[in-house]
């Protein structure tokens, strides 16, 4: 098999063909990183590539193979994280200055996880500094780029991860979200990324950005690898008490069972007041694939999603200010401006504020669960309501134009963030400029299994997920 | 009574509370940024009741799981 062939694979496909032996752990991991030479530094996607140690991983990975040993449903993959995922005597950059020479002490519960499966670790993908951005630009790093069209944003924070999984350097990488984070560089690079209902995956020993809001989910370049690796993650971890002890629903059976009988909601309101033309247009066939994939349709009125944007940012400013403080006061300067200008209000907002807005969160997702989710399994949005813009539109020139910029990004992915409800983007199509349109699904809380059947169930028909950049 | 922080609270905050030095150019920036964030939240928060609480929130996720559980 060629480079393109080997690359080409979907994570599930790449990781039957080493089991079987079609072919070997190295010689998927030495394609890999012949990509990665070669391409890489044009999408901008790593932050560093761990080629000897990942060689060698992958020696053992075939010696353990021609001995019968299988590790796991990941044996022998190489895979690549966003650089914020901490490994016990490595460092984790997390996109700063300031972090960059920091060994950590411990390893992050989703490593571990993957590790355990299998998955090898090939390199550190860029990332926002401090998971801090929606556009994946990066003072310290520079910008990442969209393979699709390199003048164009990945979206952020986890941009290393959207391009790198889309541009066929890895088979899948985790990333993180906070407001939009995994959801929004998966759509906008057309790949596939979810974000887990709140206390599904582990953040132990991953960078903390904002404890209420945070989520850590897998992007992949399919709707069925986003699964495989949410079933490898997934589940109660004693070191992160935010996890729920519930057992893993059977993905595989899930998605097999199809969407007939699934009830999928479009919004009446709210998520399409500022859809552009050609956006909307994709939104509405995506619509229409999933009815003749036997989903029913049904328009619900959806709660004011002002409150969701307006708290779970308050929130996250508060907690961010609370997490930087130290440096911030100490070392303002290695920051990046955006990034600074972004947690600095998070000091000045009264604690009766931060409080206010925590103590409603309940309330919210209570009144939401109602509207929506008594009436519909699933929910399909828009996910970005514009055409990917380019990385000049959005290389913001002064720290007052940063809270308008940033909402026009996530103001519709923060309000499943604040309200913890799983969120999976899927890739539907291209704009007129050739760079990707995705929308998301919203589940019940704990029904990432809806989720991905609806996904699939799409996905099988359209094929936008098999298409790939040319570099 | 003038509603809202002025650019020199924010730079005494700033100064006094957290230790943090800024221009007076950028404390404005802030004390924009928070009258709107404070207003809005505010405004938000007068629907919360007596009982509201941050515990809620996982409660209603674990009366969730509990109901997948059951369902399943």
């Amino acid at each position: 098999m060629n480079t393109d062939e080997i690359t080409g694979m979907t994570l599930e496909r790449v990781a039957a063909a080493i089991r079987s032996k079609h072919v070997s752990s190295v010689e998927v991991t030495q394609r890999c990183l012949d990509r990665v030479d070669t391409l890489a530094s044009k999408v901008n996607g790593f932050i560093s590539v761990e080629r000897d140690e990942v060689l060698k991983a992958a020696e053992a990975a075939d010696d353990a193979l021609r001995q019968g040993a299988v590790c796991g449903p990941l044996h022998g993959v190489p895979l690549a994280h966003k650089d914020m995922f901490y490994r016990k005597g490595k460092v984790s950059t997390c996109g700063s200055k300031i972090m960059r020479d920091q060994v950590q002490n411990v390893t992050s519960t989703v490593l571990e996880r993957l590790g355990a499966a299998g998955a090898l670790y090939m390199g550190s993908l860029h990332m926002s500094e401090f998971a801090a951005g929606p556009t994946g630009h990066n003072d310290h790093y520079g910008p990442c780029r969209n393979p699709w069209n390199l003048d164009h944003i990945t979206g952020g924070s986890s941009s290393g991860s959207g391009a790198s999984v889309a541009s066929r350097f890895t088979f899948g990488a985790m990333g993180s979200d906070t407001g939009g984070s995994v959801r929004l560089p998966a759509g906008l690079c057309g790949v596939v990324g979810l974000k887990p209902t709140h206390g599904r995956i582990s953040r132990f020993g991953a960078l903390p950005r904002s404890w209420t809001n945070d989520a850590m989910g897998p992007i992949a370049r399919t709707v069925r690898d986003c699964a495989l690796m949410t079933s490898l993650i997934a589940g109660e971890d004693p070191k992160d008490p935010t996890t729920f002890r519930t057992p893993l629903p059977d993905y595989d059976e899930a998605m097999a069972a199809g969407i007939r009988g699934i009830t999928v909601g479009v919004p009446a309101n709210q998520f399409y007041d500022d859809v552009d033309g050609e956006i909307g247009t994709a939104l509405e066939e995506s619509i229409s694939v999933l009815e003749r994939q036997g989903a029913r349709i049904v328009k619900v009125a959806v709660p004011d999603l002002g409150p969701h944007y307006r708290l779970g940012d308050a929130i996250t400013k508060c907690e961010s200010a609370t997490i930087h403080g130290k440096w911030i006061r100490e070392r303002p300067q290695d920051y990046g401006r955006v990034v600074l200008s972004r947690i600095e209000v998070g000091f000045h907002i009264p604690a009766t504020r931060y409080l206010e807005a925590i103590s409603l969160r309940g309330r919210y997702l209570s009144e939401f669960l109602e509207a929506v989710f008594d009436k519909v399994d699933v929910l399909h949005a828009p996910l970005l309501p514009v055409p990917v813009p380019t990385i000049k539109e959005k290389d913001y020139t002064g720290s007052a134009d940063v809270p308008e910029s940033i909402a026009s990004m996530t103001k519709l992915t923060r309000p499943s963030s604040f309200l913890g409800l799983p969120t999976l983007s899927v890739p539907c199509g291209f704009s007129r400029g050739n760079l990707p349109i995705a929308f998301q699904l919203i589940g019940r809380p704990f029904r990432e299994a809806d989720l991905f059947a609806t996904g699939l169930a799409y996905e099988q028909v359209t094929g936008w997920t098999e298409a790939s950049p040319s570099l | 009574m003038k509603r809202g922080v002025s650019t020199e609270l924010i730079g005494r905050q700033g100064l006094e509370l957290h230790q943090i030095e800024r221009t007076s150019g950028r404390n404005a920036e802030l004390a924009e940024e928070l009258n709107v964030i404070n207003d809005e939240v505010s405004k938000m928060a007068q629907v919360r009741e007596f009982n509201d609480n941050p515990g809620a929130f996982e409660m209603i996720l674990r009366s969730q799981l509990e109901r997948e559980e059951a369902g399943s």
